[in-house]
């Protein structure tokens, strides 16, 4: 191949860059959408009613007061009271009350039911037949019977119960 | 009288380590009593908080299946966004006494009181702990199964905490312990004879809302993935509850726990709960509980009832529990 005098031209291209459409040009378009994972609104998942139940547990209760004297004023120094129950009963649902014991609670100097230790009865009112009593004496540190026996309510409330509040013998 | 706080399922404890129920009936009391036990293999589980506050003197009792673990916490009380507590521990050594403990920050324990008592295992027992003027003097009676085992008497100090204002327990992990029935008060919790779960058994005879079954919100562990729902304002959806089990006592007091959330610009960004009365065809909700865009337990605690403007009476036959959209 040869070459003449001169300017020498073997190969001539023209290129030209090529542009899309005209005007916008979308080539490739997403929609994405953020899911909530429960409904609009109010959602609810779990509801549940408690219900707290009580009542029916009755307890012993304590017994405290007295404050026995004799018709001059006299404390009934260390003394002693003797409980029995009227009748066998029942206490919440589960509890035999057996009416052949009797329960003796000691007076102290003053005529008072002691309190250390303490003595517990179990509530007439928390009974049932529902119409018991104790039958109540009080005797002299010697064992003389110098009140009763008189017939006496112990009840749930107030707790201690105060037999200071006793009318002798007045049971409803 | 005055119920400070109840509960007894996961929905009661979102705030703690996350429990785990079971159904199995030797670890709760059933008969209409609880419907599962909980427990918790790794941390504390923590209540939500009592609606009145902290409190230095108060009644707490459950029920526990005491598992075959030693050297563990059992329950007690503690301190919303605080580690720490007091309650009862089982000792690590043999013949593994049960203690009353402190717990600080870190859940380090600190023996309060050896009741020279040991635990009985894989069986079903009631505690009732009191505990006087928490602090400086302090005084904690604990009773097992009714009879007193221990008190203690004397200072306690545990950082941050100066009151109590939430329920924890621990389960033990492997041959856990499972609890039920927590009820703390501020009166003898002896006097109490347990905490019945009424959940919902039934359709009522309202249901306003979507996906209403009483099937799809009353699961014994949550399931957040299945709601019932409204986004219209008044709407009512009514379920029946499960009675109280029969015998000789009142109702004390109610709580009614939701899990629930509201959507963001919804319609409905409320809910308030109450009963409808099929004896007296009231239906009486409180008032409105707002929500948050996540789900939450909602708690309403109850002593007067909504339908009659009375105490609760002796159970719930006729009730339904109702949820009002607003």
């Amino acid at each position: 191949m040869s070459t003449g005098t001169g300017v020498n031209v073997s190969k001539a291209n023209t290129y030209a860059v090529a542009d899309s459409q005209v005007g916008t040009t979308v080539s490739k378009a997403n929609v994405y959408a953020v899911i909530v994972s429960v409904p609009p609104g109010v959602n609810v998942t779990k509801a549940l009613v408690y219900a707290a139940v009580g009542g029916g547990l009755s307890t012993v209760n304590k017994i405290e007061g007295g404050g026995f004297v004799d018709s001059v004023g006299n404390p009934l120094a260390h003394g002693y009271l003797v409980f029995e129950l009227s009748k066998a009963a029942t206490v919440n649902n589960t509890t035999q009350i057996c009416d052949g014991y009797s329960i003796t609670i000691p007076l102290d100097a003053n005529g008072v039911a002691i309190t250390s230790p303490s003595y517990y009865l179990w509530p007439n009112d928390a009974l049932t037949p529902s119409n018991t009593f104790y039958l109540v004496s009080a005797y002299t540190a010697k064992g003389q019977l110098v009140w009763g026996p008189n017939p006496q309510l112990i009840t749930t409330n107030p707790s201690p119960f105060n037999i200071s509040s006793w009318v002798p013998g007045k049971i409803f | 009288m005055a119920t400070l706080w109840c509960g007894g399922e996961d929905i009661d404890f979102p705030n703690g380590t996350n429990t785990t129920a079971t159904t199995a009936s030797a670890k709760f009391r059933t008969g209409g009593w609880a419907r599962c036990g909980i427990s918790n293999g790794n941390m504390v589980s923590k209540s939500t908080v009592f609606p009145g506050g902290g409190v230095t003197s108060c009644w707490i009792t459950c029920q526990e299946y005491i598992g075959n673990r030693a050297g563990v916490f059992s329950f007690g009380l503690g301190k919303s966004g605080v580690n720490g507590g007091i309650g009862v521990y089982y000792a690590s050594a043999s013949p593994f006494h049960i203690q009353l403990v402190s717990l600080n920050n870190s859940f380090g324990v600190t023996v309060l009181l050896d009741t020279n008592i040991s635990r009985q295992v894989t069986s079903m027992h009631r505690w009732d702990m009191q505990v006087i003027n928490f602090g400086a003097s302090t005084t904690i009676n604990l009773y097992l199964d009714g009879a007193l085992i221990g008190t203690y008497s004397g200072a306690i100090s545990i950082p941050g905490i100066t009151n109590f204002d939430s329920v924890i327990f621990y389960g033990g992990g492997f041959d856990q312990s499972f609890f039920s029935e927590f009820i703390v008060t501020d009166v003898d919790s002896r006097s109490l004879i347990g905490l019945c779960t009424c959940a919902p058994n039934g359709n009522g005879s309202v249901q306003n809302w979507s996906n209403p079954a009483y099937t799809n919100f009353n699961p014994i562990t949550i399931n957040d993935t299945n709601s019932t729902f409204t986004n219209v304002t008044g709407q009512d959806e009514q379920v029946t509850i499960i009675n109280t089990p029969a015998g000789n006592y009142q109702i004390d007091s109610v709580k009614i726990a939701a899990r629930a959330l509201n959507t963001a610009g919804a319609v409905a960004t409320q809910v308030a709960f109450g009963f409808h009365n099929t004896n007296n065809n009231v239906t009486a909700v409180g008032s409105p509980h707002s929500l948050i865009t996540a789900f939450q337990t909602v708690e309403e605690f109850l002593t007067i009832d909504p339908t009659t403007g009375t105490g609760f009476g002796t159970n719930f036959t006729g009730y339904q529990f109702d949820m009002r959209s607003s």
